[in-house]
């Protein structure tokens, strides 16, 4: 995925690849210089600030929801340009479906990691087997993505890694459809 | 989709706010979270931060990844969005930063989208202060805290629900839906923060259910206080 700094904000929103050119125009005013393009993403995530956690927003912002401060992160910028851009262009948001083989776990979080960039879990931590015991035979992530996320996702080509079209999905019939079972420990 | 541009800066969030629906809690809450008072999310947008709406600054967060966060969806109860968890992995936490001791109230206006064994709908904030609800599929049952069934007879429904759980030792009560349990004893845990679709140690039992409204409250609050004024802003019953 590459990642575009905000100093080259205005070329890579013109240099994307625009569905409809003329949709576009019609309804958003193209940035007239980098400092625009500042503008517009700071509003965006004013307005989408509910979608960041405090440590996101003072990552992105400098500043979280209720004023505490801290240093900005220009690789979380990067990323959110991204994310602001689908948003702009009328990209909807995406569901990945993400499960990848038990041995491989652990390649796979290192992937995802490149997605998640502040957060302090784990992704594919839930554990599947065909028969809902230990041991686990693969782990699953449901992840609502941007579209360049998902897009990602896809470009992923290794044997272990298994994306599905999350949207509109029961994740219970998906799993029973997979032959995966939620492993579930006895309740202390 | 307009992209306003032109939309002020809003400033930074401060305090209650005076909701479109027209319902505000009774009493003085610890901590109000509405779905519908989220604002500036879309269908679909992840929740990093579910904003407290009593005053308190009691925000519910989730600082992981978009995969760990709930979903903002729209109109789902009586044309007003929910907060969706998936029962995969979403969850947010808050701590209170202050202890408080028996009894407490919680009102929850949630929909069950499937329930697996032991889901948290709201689980304590760590192993000895744990104020848990809970959904128990083996007996289709409401449990407060771990071992304690608040009857049998209390079974969930896959439609939305109003939730008041009531923790004050020997005289822990649930009420679903205006019906009242008999009393059980839910322990003496008291309450200094909260997990919302999981248990304390944030390591399984995730909850899929769709969160309308959650209302937290240091003391015994009158049932009756909120349950019409909830029933009419979210068409529960």
């Amino acid at each position: 995925m590459r990642f575009k700094t905000e100093n080259e904000g205005l070329e890579y929103i013109k240099g994307r690849k625009i569905k409809d050119p003329q949709k576009y125009h019609s309804k958003k005013q193209l940035p007239n210089s980098v400092n625009d393009c500042r503008q517009y993403f700071n509003q965006w995530l004013e307005r989408k600030k509910f979608m960041f956690s405090p440590q996101e927003m003072i990552a992105l912002m400098g500043i979280d929801h209720r004023g505490r401060t801290g240093p900005k992160s220009q690789t979380m910028r990067d990323h959110q340009i991204n994310v602001f851009v689908d948003w702009a262009e009328e990209r909807p948001r995406r569901r990945a479906i993400i499960i990848v083989e038990a041995q491989s776990v652990i390649a796979a979080r290192a992937i995802t990691k490149r997605i998640d960039l502040i957060g302090d879990h784990n992704a594919l931590s839930i554990p599947l087997s065909s028969d809902g015991k230990d041991p686990a035979t693969h782990y699953i992530s449901s992840w609502n993505c941007s579209a360049s996320e998902y897009d990602f996702f896809e470009q992923q080509s290794q044997s272990w890694w298994r994306l599905f079209d999350g949207r509109d999905l029961d994740i219970n019939e998906f799993l029973e459809a997979q032959n995966l079972k939620r492993i579930v420990k006895e309740l202390i | 989709m307009v992209l306003d541009f032109n939309r002020p800066f809003a400033g930074p969030f401060t305090g209650a706010t005076i909701p479109a629906s027209g319902f505000t809690p009774s009493g003085t809450p610890v901590g109000w979270w509405a779905a519908d008072l989220i604002t500036g999310l879309e269908d679909g947008d992840p929740i990093g931060t579910f904003p407290d709406q009593s005053g308190n600054g009691h925000d519910l967060v989730q600082s992981g990844a978009d995969n760990t966060k709930p979903t903002y969806k729209t109109n789902i109860q009586n044309g007003l969005p929910c907060a969706r968890l998936d029962g995969l992995q979403d969850f947010m936490k808050v701590d209170f930063s202050a202890t408080f001791t028996q009894p407490n109230s919680w009102f929850t206006v949630l929909d069950f989208t499937g329930v697996a064994n032991y889901s948290f709908i709201l689980g304590g904030y760590t192993s000895t202060t744990r104020q848990d609800l809970l959904a128990w599929t083996s007996n289709l049952a409401i449990r407060l805290n771990s071992g304690i069934d608040v009857a049998t007879d209390k079974s969930y429904s896959e439609t939305a629900e109003l939730i008041v759980a009531v923790f004050d030792g020997a005289g822990s009560y649930v009420r679903l839906d205006t019906t009242q349990s008999a009393d059980v004893n839910a322990g003496t845990h008291s309450a200094d923060g909260l997990c919302l679709g999981t248990y304390y140690a944030l390591t399984g039992y995730y909850a899929q259910v769709d969160i309308f409204d959650l209302i937290f409250y240091d003391g015994e609050e009158s049932p009756t206080a909120n349950e019409a004024a909830l029933n009419t802003k979210w068409a529960i019953y």
